[in-house]
């Protein structure tokens, strides 16, 4: 009866020791990048921005149609125009047109991306994009709500390019936010959440 | 005596297991290159390609150049859900295999690209290899629409 009541302490012992690494642990996995905010409360909401015709661009103009967030920089040679491609085909794939869905591009580099730049980047990838530029506060506004990290790294030569957050943001008609898709993520599981967004 | 002919035998077998990779020759080729069209204000471009050795021996990618701009070999990586891109110092292609330049991955980054690219254009590009010396190809320039859309 002692024994058993010794191996009952031990056990209590090596939950509590359990309980405190899980605890400690998690906020960790939360480095600079990740997106704490994406399961927040306070994700998101609406912003005022400036379209490729420099006028200001409302975020209730995405009402009644889903959306899709996607932040980059005109000038990233990789990631974004692979990124923007991947989304104009997968809205090919789920077949509903091209106006199922609408695809938003948010420049983190509003100093090289004025309204002439995100304009013609509007016009690069062959289907209807929406680009958005602003002021430094406008955009560093919008990142915070949204959860987006962006940091300029020097090039050669004096130029420089950005590390970025690069998740894609889903929303609904409503603007309600519905899920993200990461990009590594496979197209068959991107397609089947793009497909649930235009559904719902 | 016995000692003197166990360490030749050593240096001997020792030789004989890194020869291989020294005798043997590379066979490099380049196939596949092409670059995204360049939009208004974009000077940056990544080259794609694919490089097999068919060759036993080992080589190394050191740089390349173009005279389009300067090139680098860069990669993109995700850490978490941020995308980073960093310069490269070499790039390894060991004998018996093939390595993609891909978009999301490793490329060749051009910067201070002067004239815009024009998708249906060419533009040439020198891969310059520590052992198999020097390559020259044509780098063929995809509009964004059209470019591979996967990582």
């Amino acid at each position: 009866m002692k024994q058993l009541r010794y191996v009952l302490w031990i056990g209590v012992a090596l939950a509590a020791i359990l309980l405190a690494y899980i605890s400690l642990r998690t906020p960790s996995q939360n480095g600079p990048g990740a997106n704490k905010s994406v399961a927040g409360s306070h994700f998101g909401g609406p912003f005022t921005l400036v379209g490729a015709d420099g006028q200001p661009f409302s975020s209730t103009q995405l009402a009644g149609k889903p959306y899709v967030l996607y932040f980059g920089y005109t000038r990233c040679p990789d990631t974004c125009p692979t990124t923007l491609n991947r989304l104009v085909h997968l809205r090919r794939e789920v077949g509903l047109g091209d106006d199922s869905f609408r695809i938003v591009f948010i420049t983190v580099d509003p100093a090289r991306d004025g309204p002439e730049e995100v304009g013609s980047y509007e016009k690069a990838f062959g289907a209807p994009i929406i680009c958005l530029t602003g002021s430094p506060a406008q955009i560093d506004q919008v990142k915070k709500e949204y959860g987006i990290f962006s940091q300029k790294v020097p090039e050669a030569g004096g130029d420089y390019s950005v590390d970025h957050t690069a998740t894609i943001l889903l929303f609904d008609r409503n603007g309600k936010f519905a899920g993200t898709i990461a990009p590594d993520e496979a197209d068959s599981a991107a397609l089947g959440k793009l497909k649930n967004v235009t559904a719902a | 005596m016995f000692l003197g002919r166990t360490a030749a035998a050593l240096a001997a077998l020792l030789l004989l297991s890194c020869a291989p990779k020294k005798i043997d020759p590379p066979q490099v080729s380049i196939s596949g290159a092409w670059s995204r069209a360049t939009v208004a204000g974009q000077s940056t471009a990544a080259v794609y390609l694919t490089i097999a050795n068919n060759g036993g021996g080992d080589d190394t990618l050191l740089n390349a150049s173009t005279p389009t701009g300067q090139a680098t070999l860069h990669s993109s990586a995700m850490d978490g859900a941020v995308m980073r891109m960093r310069p490269l110092e070499r790039l390894d292609v060991h004998g018996h295999s093939t390595v993609q330049l891909k978009p999301g991955g490793t490329h060749i980054m051009v910067t201070g690209v002067k004239q815009p690219l024009i998708a249906g254009s060419r533009f040439p590009l020198a891969l310059h290899f520590d052992r198999s010396g020097d390559r020259r190809i044509d780098v063929e320039v995809r509009s964004a629409s059209t470019a591979g859309e996967s990582m």
